[in-house]
């Protein structure tokens, strides 16, 4: 019998004889992973939404009056020196006139008696993807307003910043939930193998006598909560796939959910929690081991 | 492994051991002893001379509180984890309280020596049927320890410590709650291991067990040795060795 086997034998005997407490650590591993992944997972997809809302994301610039050539150059000089944008698009009164007729349709009969200019010109200036922060949006929105010529500057304000602080929200709610499912589930792992621990005092202790050597008694220990985590983890992530398409079935199609594409976690990212979490089990039972047998 | 203790032939140096516990128990005082290889020792006295005590600092179990303790040619006082547990698969304790699990079988007692050797496991199985047999409990290779009488358990206890094959056995009150027929039977065992090698150090009071023997016979009273004790030549040689030697600290 070879070290590895003897140390998978010796594994495999831990895990029979403490089924109960083991069964019961698994059930938080899997537990703290579910709500850590949903969070995440929905954290993800409104960013993932947030993007796709950001490419239709424009600042509209009211202008005193429709820019000469040379302006519209100045305007984009000007507006490139504070940052990069994806595009500016100049419309004249009569354009926007145009537009809104066409919007107004078979209604369009109300606007016989207006004047073709009565709609102040404006320039619709398209952030590059990176313009994805409120506070970004805002210096952007208050440099606009200083340009010459400007009336007003619109780009939804109360809406992106609504959005914006429920991203932000669900951020504190991944980093808290994660952080302390961590802690949870690294003092379970770590309460579950030191109560094996003192469960088989007596047992170790003649392990000592007949010579095992530290590897031999601590490698089992150390495998059973990265076991811990590695099945736990695995039973997590697919209770939330689970989950996932479950709500994807049953609302996606006929509510708000319909109008954004929503995603599963990527595999590397599915791999990393299951690397993590069995790492962490498996380190949280380790350092348990060292500190009771003062190996 | 191979120490000092090897080329000498001896496997055992004791230099001035003593051992006291607290508040002020002397059990042990300026015992010295050299043990040959191969050697089979009685270590006789009554209840509280020492004997126990003497086992368990040769297997590491505890620190004297001064003197030097050589086994296999390793000073025991500074003898790293490691090494001691490299050590202890070499020698085989049947332990005067058995130190069985009672709710693994008796064939699972006897494996935990081996496996920590990583011995296989056929020959851990037959190592064990064997011997259960010459220690006459076949029928209870799958018994929990649990439902054993004393006696069995005792000889389970003896199993377990012949069962590596080790270089030194200690056995701490062997007979002690045995029929003369079994006590026959482990100590004709005990020859057979001594026999094909190993040095055996037997702490008894039983005297039936030693009468008439041509092996040597040391008498510890209260903490000293009063009979068989150091063998002279090799000690000589030895107090020279150790005379720099760190002593132990204090429990």
């Amino acid at each position: 019998m070879n070290f590895l086997l003897a140390v998978l034998i010796q594994t495999w005997r831990n895990l029979v004889q403490t089924w109960s407490s083991q069964l019961l650590t698994l059930l938080t591993v899997t537990l703290s992973v579910l709500i850590f992944s949903f969070f995440y997972l929905l954290y993800t997809n409104v960013l993932y939404a947030g993007h796709q809302l950001d490419d239709d994301l424009r600042l509209i610039v009211y202008l005193e009056e429709d820019p000469t050539p040379e302006m519209q150059e100045q305007y984009r000089e000007r507006i490139l020196k504070f940052d990069q944008v994806e595009r500016i698009e100049f419309l004249s009164s009569r354009e926007a006139f145009d537009r809104f007729a066409a919007q107004l349709e078979e209604n369009r009969d109300i606007l016989v008696d207006m004047p073709e200019d009565f709609l102040p010109p404006s320039m619709e200036v398209y952030p590059v993807q990176s313009l994805n922060t409120l506070a970004k949006i805002k210096r952007f929105s208050d440099y606009l307003q200083t340009l010459p010529g400007v009336l007003k500057v619109q780009y939804g304000r109360e809406w992106v910043e609504r959005f914006y602080l429920f991203v932000k929200l669900l951020r504190v709610i991944v980093v808290l939930s994660g952080t302390l499912l961590i802690l949870t589930t690294t003092f379970m792992v770590a309460n579950t193998i030191h109560l094996t621990l003192l469960g088989r005092k007596e047992e170790l202790e003649i392990l000592l006598l007949v010579g095992a050597s530290k590897k031999y008694i601590r490698l089992p220990f150390f495998l059973e909560g990265a076991l811990q985590g590695f099945v736990g983890s695995l039973a997590g992530i697919a209770s939330l796939y689970t989950l996932y398409t479950w709500i994807k079935l049953r609302f996606a199609v006929s509510s708000i959910l319909a109008m954004f594409e929503f995603t599963f976690f990527p595999m590397p990212v599915i791999l990393t929690i299951i690397a993590f979490s069995t790492l962490l089990c498996g380190s949280g039972s380790f350092s348990s081991t060292r500190k009771f047998l003062q190996l | 492994m191979n120490g000092h203790g090897d080329e000498t032939g001896c496997i055992i140096d004791l230099v001035k051991i003593s051992k006291t516990y607290l508040p002020d128990i002397k059990a042990l005082q300026d015992v010295s002893l050299s043990v040959r290889k191969g050697e089979m020792i009685f270590l006789t006295g009554k209840s509280g001379a020492g004997k126990s005590t003497l086992l368990r600092l040769l297997s590491r179990m505890e620190k004297p509180t001064k003197g030097v303790i050589d086994v296999a040619g390793i000073d025991l006082n500074r003898i790293s984890p490691a090494r001691l547990q490299q050590l202890r698969r070499r020698i085989g304790f049947a332990f005067q309280d058995f130190k069985l699990l009672p709710d693994r079988s008796v064939a699972q007692n006897i494996a935990m020596a081996m496996e920590v050797s990583y011995t296989r496991a056929a020959v851990i199985r037959m190592r064990t049927r064997k011997l259960l047999q010459r220690l006459g409990l076949s029928d209870k290779y799958h018994t929990r320890t649990s439902e054993l009488s004393r006696g069995e358990q005792q000889r389970v206890a003896i199993a377990r410590a012949l069962s590596n094959e080790p270089e030194l056995i200690l056995a701490d009150e062997p007979t002690g709650n045995l029929d003369s027929e079994t006590t026959g039977m482990v100590m004709d065992l005990f020859r057979k291991y001594n026999e094909r090698g190993a040095t055996l150090i037997i702490a008894t009071h039983d005297e039936s067990i030693y009468r008439g023997t041509s092996h040597r016979v040391i008498e510890l009273r209260e903490g000293r040795i009063v009979d068989g004790g150091p063998e002279p030549d090799s000690l000589r040689d030895r107090s020279s060795v150790h005379a720099n030697a760190t002593p132990p600290s204090a429990p």
